[in-house]
């Protein structure tokens, strides 16, 4: 009977407490401290496989998992798919997480280092990288209207070219420098927790946002100047 | 400080890292420097730029398909019911609210034969 309900998604934690009637492995006291209340209880529900704790979960970070996923890939198909696998993992995972960093560092661990597996197979596959906001953006001015006061389609017009100027930039970043661009200046993430996340030294962090933020102005700078050509 | 000095710096700035003091003569030699201004202020649009790539992303909905994968992936054991888990309302209610109801309108039934109102 016991053996019946043992599942490939139950950790090797999970399989023993159900051998042995323990609960799966609590949170460590250190990592309790790192969580506050609610991630707390929200986690101890997450290992108890509650469907209705997952629920509240996805919805909380799908958005910022998507966005993370997004930028790094390019590609909205891809990015989708691959932002449902990183729930996935972490349904099938949330055992081995112990509190040793907030909730929210970890989700984005998880997803990144998904993005970077999933890199690594499309350019084995020579895929390139597609740009999707392009066209959504232009969709989007057009089904927008007449503005109300003058100047204003002037000004979204700049703003839409600067962040296509942008997204192209970001393309062309080694995966790394696109991580931290992603990480830091659009997830708004403090260098701890990028730290966290990556596992480089803050020196390491730092030295590669500087070369990302270079090269993402000398992309800008090359870019306007073709176009007032 | 020198521009040089300055430009060592721009990372700090623009991620406000800088004293009171440093920022002071930072400034200053921004000031000093149209050249060096210029950069930094290049810079320092490239990183609000960035920023606002977070509103560009408009809001998904991965749930439903998250729900898919993990119900065929785990034989079915988990998500099993299909209506009932978009915002987390647990099924086991919905089961014991639907059958209390059925329980009510079978005694309405009854009470109403056993009270004459309804012939058999």
């Amino acid at each position: 009977m016991i053996i019946s309900t043992i599942s490939p998604f139950d950790s090797a934690t999970a399989v023993l407490g159900k051998v042995f009637g323990a609960r799966s492995l609590r949170l460590t006291r250190a990592g309790r401290s790192m969580l506050d209340a609610a991630d707390l209880e929200l986690v101890e529900r997450l290992k108890r496989r509650e469907e209705a704790a997952f629920n509240a979960f996805v919805l909380r970070y799908q958005d910022r998992v998507f966005r993370i996923v997004l930028r790094m890939l390019g590609d909205r198909a891809e990015a989708e798919d691959l932002a449902q696998e990183v729930f996935i993992s972490i349904f099938k995972a949330i055992d081995s997480f112990r509190g040793d960093s907030q909730l929210s560092t970890w989700v984005y661990r998880v997803a990144t280092n998904h993005c970077r597996n999933r890199l690594k197979y499309l350019s084995r596959r020579r895929r390139q990288l597609t740009h999707d906001f392009d066209e959504e953006n232009a969709a989007d001015s057009q089904a927008q209207g007449a503005p109300d006061r003058p100047g204003t389609p002037d000004r979204l017009l700049e703003a839409r070219q600067t962040e296509a100027l942008l997204e192209e930039g970001l393309a062309k970043l080694d995966d790394e420098q696109r991580e931290l661009i992603v990480l830091r200046e659009v997830e708004h993430l403090s260098y701890e927790e990028i730290m966290a996340i990556t596992g480089l030294p803050e020196g390491t962090v730092k030295s590669r946002l500087h070369r990302a933020r270079t090269a993402l102005r000398e992309h800008l700078e090359r870019r306007e100047r073709g176009r007032v050509r | 400080m020198t521009s040089e000095r300055a430009r060592q710096l721009f990372d700090a700035a623009l991620d406000d890292e800088l004293d009171p003091e440093t920022k002071r003569e930072f400034h200053q030699a921004l000031a000093a420097d149209p050249m060096l201004r210029d950069d930094f202020h290049a810079l320092r649009d490239v990183v609000h730029g960035a920023s606002a790539l977070q509103q560009a992303v408009p809001s998904v909905d991965l749930l439903g398909q998250v729900q898919e994968k993990l119900r065929a992936r785990s034989g079915g054991r988990f998500y099993r019911d299909r209506f009932s888990e978009k915002q987390g309302r647990s099924p086991l209610l919905l089961w014991i609210a639907g059958g209390s109801l059925l329980l009510v309108l079978v005694a309405a039934v009854w009470l109403s034969f056993e009270a004459g109102l309804v012939t058999r």
